[in-house]
């Protein structure tokens, strides 16, 4: 008779990280695909919609690359806060945040002209900084869970755009609830291939700046330090407070400047419909990359062309828009299946029949 | 059940010819690392025997396997002369064999009761709280000690979990009890009275292993000693009653230990490095309030701080680290006010070295190099800022490894791998190094083995002699007595006046923290 006995590992190989990684998603694919299969659609559908529009297809790599640019964004926001151990489930509401910040700064005619683009841009990441800062700051003085505080702080922001909307900063000319348009100066540029504009590269240059960061710097090891043992990190002289702060409004930025990319380079003026569907795919993302700001990018753009197979699933098969959603929670519960196996070794064992 | 009743029997025939437990040429190892080589190990009934030797000698690994924690890669195992084979604690524990760990299996915010009830009501087949509750008082009469059904387990003293710890085993059903190192975490009152009451168990009937590395344990209280030398049983069983503390350390380290101590090298003493006037901070939750201390550390002496653990030393280190607020007082550097935050008063030169290692000290999850390079990356001097290598960083590590003989290790291997010894040395490695005036170590060889104790000591002599201030905070005397220049006593969060140290001995020590009540 054999039976499983699950041990802890002491120490697991990177070959193993990797290993354990890839074979979630693998696994997570598989099932999606299976479960798409259930839902009428063919092989060949498949991997016409999934790789053929999305990657090869200019239209749907258009639409992934454009829908990517925010969501790397996102995912770095919760991969820096991770760093220091801070859930940050409010990219919705520092996305908010930034996107109400850089509108304002064009509606009171703040700066000169010429630089309002980039006065725009550094208000995103001030009022995306400022809501998840305000979180790590009550965490750090008053104890407050940040899971609690910067969810519900998706919600001040919503209701205050909805707010502004409905009221100072509805378009005058015809009364519907959206700013007035950004005139050209205030927009990124499109580069030339379909939507995708300017912001990718804001997008890219905010991934190398994390990795270097995390990674390079030294504020990286201090982040790792306050992750891995706050009390002893303080002692030795880490500030760790100031860490976590530093660490958690970079964050909050992060999603700012996601609002910035979308009201600037998207929609050209804020409208009711920028920051949804952001907080789940922001964690799935990260989580997918393990925190690592490169992987970010990477993890980003499969999503992205997650939502774009999404939608002509919808469009030509009527599948209902839950449908990518359902299979970003089976890639996330693939990859931390393949979590637990890198954390704990299973054994079969042969038991004796008897011990007596 | 069908076993139960020959077993009985033959019990009683041959109860003094069949031991309690025989494991004959066990062997184990985990990966490619071998713990256990062969070790055998034999237990009668009625007896307190002492399992004796270094830290990762595999005494913990070989009572793991009795059981039913880790199961053996070859040897056999004998319990009542049934020959037997454990997959599991529960295996284990229905044969009646039971272990107190180390670190305690105890549920923090649940009461006494529910502890208990938790991990024993299925086995005693308790239906109500009543019933375990009946059971628990009338086994509290029977040892002798009684607590509060009622409280809040972790707001009970160390020693009280402990006996919760034994009371659950026994109420389990145990006749053989483990006990893994039992006074490590006691004082010097609370070790005697848990020592007594491994004897009443085992005068009981029970058989009681201590695993130990302590000499006392086993000649003031056990009955046989078995002890192991780096996976293998080089004692096997032994009457305690003919041994000595040099038979049995020889027989756990391999070569006779230096009894004698190198005499201190004189030297010049430097002014006050280290001065802490009237300081007083207040207490946290379950901890002890610093009232009014005074105490200046001159550079180049050692400076003891005698005391029984929780009497406010912890909050002194604290306080002196910078990470605990005060409520009055000064601490000064070298005449000067200390800064206010960590990281400036390690520039200014404090180091220290913590009682619990990985919870304070050392970072448990990061690899070695991490560890060791992370005090390089603070503050304003710090050697890498925007660019931090990692061939800098494992350079730094294999550097201290070898300056500081660091077993088993490697620089990106996280610390949590190390041994207690190893990972005390790799602490001393981190916080000597670098420009170091002040050094306040906490417990420094508290857990560690004769050699690991030798080589942190002669590390503490060798920084006074270069003339660092060092305040050695202990509750082991003999370490007090023999390393430092001038004695204190701490207690209930006051100091006693500094002496000399030829002025004061054991009774003296006693008296001074009579008088600080």
């Amino acid at each position: 008779m054999r039976k499983p006995i699950v041990s802890p590992r002491l120490a697991a190989s990177p070959r193993l990280a990797a290993f354990t990684l890839l074979g979630g998603l693998g696994a997570g694919l598989l099932i999606s695909a299976l479960f798409l299969l259930t839902q009428g659609l063919g092989l060949s559908d498949l991997a016409s919609q999934f790789l053929g529009y999305t990657f090869t297809d200019p239209e749907g790599l258009d639409q992934t690359l454009t829908r990517a640019i925010p969501l790397i964004l996102v995912g770095l926001s919760v991969a820096v806060c991770l760093r220091v151990k801070f859930w940050n489930i409010g990219v919705e509401g520092q996305l908010w945040a930034g996107a109400m910040a850089a509108t304002a700064m064009p509606l009171y005619h703040i700066g000169p002209e010429p630089l309002h683009l980039w006065i725009m841009c550094v208000a995103a990441m001030l009022g995306g900084g400022v809501w998840c800062g305000v979180c790590a700051l009550a965490r750090l003085r008053l104890r407050a869970n940040e899971v609690v505080t910067t969810l519900l702080m998706n919600y001040v922001a919503y209701m205050l755009a909805q707010q502004l909307l409905y009221g100072a900063w509805r378009n005058p000319e015809d009364s519907f609830p959206v700013s007035r348009s950004f005139s050209p100066d205030e927009c990124l540029a499109l580069l030339g291939f379909g939507h995708v504009h300017a912001g990718i590269f804001f997008a890219l240059g905010a991934a190398l700046f994390c990795w270097w960061l995390c990674s390079l710097s030294r504020v990286g090891y201090m982040a790792r330090a306050v992750a891995a043992n706050p009390l002893a990190a303080r002692a030795v002289g880490v500030p760790a407070g100031a860490v976590v702060l530093l660490m958690a409004t970079l964050g909050g930025a992060l999603s700012g400047l996601a609002g910035f990319t979308i009201v600037s380079g998207e929609e050209h003026k804020l409208t009711q419909f920028i920051g949804n569907d952001f907080i789940f795919p922001s964690i799935v993302i990260a989580y997918l990359a393990r925190t690592s700001p490169l992987g970010v990018v990477v993890a980003a753009v499969a999503v992205a062309a997650l939502y774009t197979a999404g939608d002509s699933l919808k469009a030509f098969y009527q599948l209902p828009g839950a449908t990518v959603l359902t299979i970003q929670a089976i890639l996330l519960l693939c990859v931390c299946c393949g979590e637990f196996l890198l954390r704990y070794r299973v054994d079969w064992v042969k038991t004796a029949k008897a011990a007596a | 059940m069908e076993h139960e009743l020959p077993r009985v029997q033959r019990e009683r025939l041959d109860e003094i010819i069949v031991p309690a437990v025989r494991l004959s040429g066990v062997e184990k190892s985990f990966g490619s690392r071998p713990a256990l080589l062969g070790a055998n190990f034999a237990l009668e009934w009625g007896e307190v025997h002492a399992l004796l030797g270094e830290n990762g000698a595999g005494k913990s690994t070989l009572m793991n396997v009795l059981a039913g924690f880790y199961t053996a890669d070859a040897g056999t195992l004998e319990v009542d002369g049934h020959a037997a084979r454990f997959e599991t604690p529960a295996a284990a524990a229905a044969a009646g064999i039971g272990m107190v760990h180390q670190h305690f299996k105890l549920v923090g915010p649940l009461s006494v009761l529910e502890n208990i009830r938790l991990a024993c009501a299925r086995r005693a087949g308790w239906k109500s709280k009543a019933e375990a509750l009946a059971a628990m008082q009338k086994l509290g009469g029977e040892l002798g000690f009684h607590l509060n059904p009622q409280a809040r387990v972790d707001e009970m003293a160390v020693s009280d979990q402990q006996k919760l710890e034994i009371m659950k085993v026994l109420l389990a059903g145990a006749r053989i009890l483990i006990l893994d190192e039992p006074t490590a975490v006691l004082t010097e009152e609370e070790a005697r009275a848990a020592l007594g009451l491994a004897r009443t168990l085992a005068r009981g009937g029970r058989v009681v292993v201590l695993i130990t590395h302590k000499l006392r344990d086993v000649l003031g209280f056990s009955d046989r000693v078995t002890v192991m030398r780096a996976g293998r049983t080089v004692i096997d069983a032994a009457p305690a009653a003919g041994m000595t503390a040099a038979s049995l350390s020889e027989a756990m380290v391999g070569v006779t230990t230096q009894a004698t101590v190198a005499p201190r090298t004189p030297h010049k003493l430097k002014p006050d490095m280290l001065c802490v006037m009237a300081l007083s901070a207040p207490a946290s939750a379950h901890g002890v309030a610093l009232r009014d201390i005074s105490l200046n550390v001159r550079g180049g002496e050692i400076f003891g701080l005698a005391g029984i653990g929780g009497n406010g030393q912890a909050e002194l280190v604290e306080a002196l680290i910078g990470i605990r607020p005060l409520s009055g007082g000064n601490i000064l550097f070298d005449g000067v006010d200390a800064p206010p935050t960590p990281e400036a008063r390690r520039e200014a030169g404090l180091r220290y070295i913590p009682a619990n290692r990985m919870g304070m000290g050392l970072f448990g999850e990061l690899s070695l190099a991490v560890n060791i390079a992370l005090p390089r990356l603070l503050g304003r001097q710090a050697e890498r800022k925007w660019l931090v290598r990692r061939g800098w960083m494992n350079q730094l590590a294999r550097d201290a490894i070898g300056d500081y003989e660091v077993a088993g290790a490697a620089p990106e291997l996280p610390v949590r791998l190390l041994s207690g010894g190893n990972a005390q040395k790799l602490m001393l490695a981190r916080e000597f190094a670098g420009d170091m005036s002040v050094l306040v170590a906490h417990s420094p060889t508290r857990g560690l083995d004769i050699r690991a104790v030798q080589a942190v000591q002669a590390r503490l002599r060798a920084a006074a002699e270069g003339g660092v201030a060092v305040l050695l905070i202990s509750e082991d005397l003999d370490e007090i007595m023999e390393l430092s220049d001038r004695v204190a006593v701490m207690s209930h969060g006051r100091i006693s006046p500094a002496e000399p140290v030829e002025q004061v001995d054991r009774a003296r020590i006693g008296r001074l923290m009579l008088e600080l009540h």
